[in-house]
């Protein structure tokens, strides 16, 4: 369970202003909110990067006040190194941290590329990806240290509208696999509704849009609910 | 075979052309100006079989060698340092950019004063120019790291020295490329002009004595020369850069 309580930041202006909400736990979470709206913000100060000037975030009672392998963020920009074979982008975070031995490493990053269907990339580097491709080593980067929470920083955006759909798709049939308590921050309605179980708006204003929409449509496998962050 | 450059290869010769013909109608500042034939006859019968012309040219690749060599031996660390250390920063940076906007000739008296040969300090000045361009090029790198490569690496529980070996010193190799591109031709540049000052020896003098003697021939045979071992130096860079960066491959 992650805990956020009573969060603020400003910076030239304020950003967020005593912010609370719960993610449950093995729960797809959507954050949704118009740019500048603080949702990276919030993303960072859960992955350890950013201290909040006011306000408690948690997890599992634990504080969160450094980054760690438990909470592992993909961003809005890939953040892949470029220097780097997908492979050893991949192995990075368990010989970093000491945590397999290379040869571990190595036959757990194959296993997952093989699983996300990068295989034959293994020894290409990012720049020679796809977007959607580029996405996908990042998932695999962060699964191989098995994180508790995966925030994913409007993951998508500047996807083209197909591989957009696919790689949402993608995610959600990893996430039904696993269960992992996911954070999931998108600026998009439709993606909201596509990919949230349960949505957290930080804007009053789609209170109502989702009103509206709950009139017209039917979600069977995905319950939309939530309130005002 | 690689594909030949057709419209290049037109450009030269009709570079070469539009040479000869105001050459040999002697159109105005062309008077002393030798065509290419001369030159071509010049370098064939005087500088091909000569040692001396080839020694100018091992003397300057030598100069330009060293110059270089040092420059980013000494300038890739201090940029490192100065990006990554604030306190280093702080004290050291502020020297730094009061030297960097000093032409590199302009340290031609100050280094023959300092130097106890011509020759060290010939090396020196060529030293200079790629010099600071290199320690400005990885300094701003560093400082340019993109935040979020560091963020991660800290998140999968890297440590500061892995972070810097594993992160910060390759995200500085593409600005090193483009440092070593710009130094490469600052150090011929420099080189050359430290030769025609302060030198009896290389490429620089070669052209100088061709003008103080009023032999066109032996300026043009200097002159095509310094730009053929120019090219060759940015040929060496270039295969260096790619070896440095296979991803761009």
């Amino acid at each position: 369970m992650v805990t956020v309580s009573g969060l603020s930041k400003r910076y030239s202006k304020e950003v967020l202003k005593d912010l609370s909400f719960e993610l449950e736990e093995g729960a797809l979470t959507v954050l949704m909110g118009p740019s500048g709206c603080g949702k990276t913000t919030v993303a960072c100060m859960l992955a350890g990067y950013i201290a909040p000037d006011a306000g408690t975030l948690a997890i599992d009672g634990r504080p969160i006040t450094a980054a760690g392998p438990d909470r592992l963020m993909v961003f809005q920009e890939t953040a892949l190194w470029y220097w780097m074979t997908v492979l050893d982008n991949v192995m990075f975070g368990p010989r970093a941290s000491g945590a397999m031995s290379a040869g571990e490493a190595r036959e757990k990053a194959l296993g997952l590329l093989r699983k996300f269907g990068l295989h034959e990339f293994r020894d290409k580097y990012p720049g020679q990806l796809s977007g959607g491709m580029r996405r996908r080593v990042e998932l695999a980067q962060a699964m191989i240290n098995n994180p508790r929470l995966m925030i994913l920083d409007e993951p998508f955006r500047g996807l083209d509208v197909m591989t957009r759909g696919l790689m949402q798709e993608y995610y959600l049939d990893l996430f039904a696999e696993s269960r992992r308590t996911t954070l999931f921050i998108t600026s998009e309605l439709e993606e909201a509704l596509v990919m949230g179980e349960r949505v957290l708006v930080m804007d009053e204003r789609y209170l109502e849009l989702k009103r509206q929409l709950m009139a017209t449509l039917y979600l069977p496998e995905h319950r939309v609910d939530g309130g005002s962050a | 075979m690689k594909h030949l450059n057709w419209r290049g290869a037109v450009s030269i010769a009709g570079f070469i052309l539009l040479w000869t013909l105001l050459a040999r109608l002697k159109a105005p500042g062309f008077a002393e100006i030798p065509d290419p034939a001369a030159v071509g006859r010049a370098f064939w019968d005087k500088y091909l079989p000569s040692a001396a012309y080839w020694r100018s040219w091992a003397v300057s690749f030598e100069r330009v060698g060293y110059g270089f060599l040092a420059s980013q031996l000494l300038g890739i660390p201090l940029g490192l340092l100065l990006g990554t250390r604030r306190l280093f920063h702080d004290v050291v940076y502020p020297v730094v950019e009061l030297l960097r906007p000093i032409p590199p000739l302009a340290w031609v008296p100050l280094s023959i004063l300092f130097w106890p040969t011509a020759e060290l300090s010939i090396v020196f000045i060529t030293f200079i120019g790629p010099f600071f361009i290199i320690v400005i090029n990885v300094h701003d790198a560093v400082r340019g790291a993109r935040k979020e490569h560091l963020w991660l690496a800290r998140s999968l529980g890297a440590s500061p020295s892995y972070i810097f070996r594993r992160i910060i010193l390759p995200s500085v190799i593409p600005a090193v490329a483009v440092g070593m591109t710009l130094g490469i031709a600052v150090a011929w540049n420099v080189v050359i002009a430290a030769e025609m000052i302060a030198s009896d020896a290389g490429l620089g003098r070669l052209t100088w004595e061709g003008y103080v003697s009023h032999t066109g021939t032996t300026v043009l045979i200097g002159m095509i020369s310094i730009g053929l071992a120019g090219y060759l130096s940015t040929l060496l860079v270039t295969y260096a850069e790619k070896r440095m960066m296979p991803w761009q491959r």
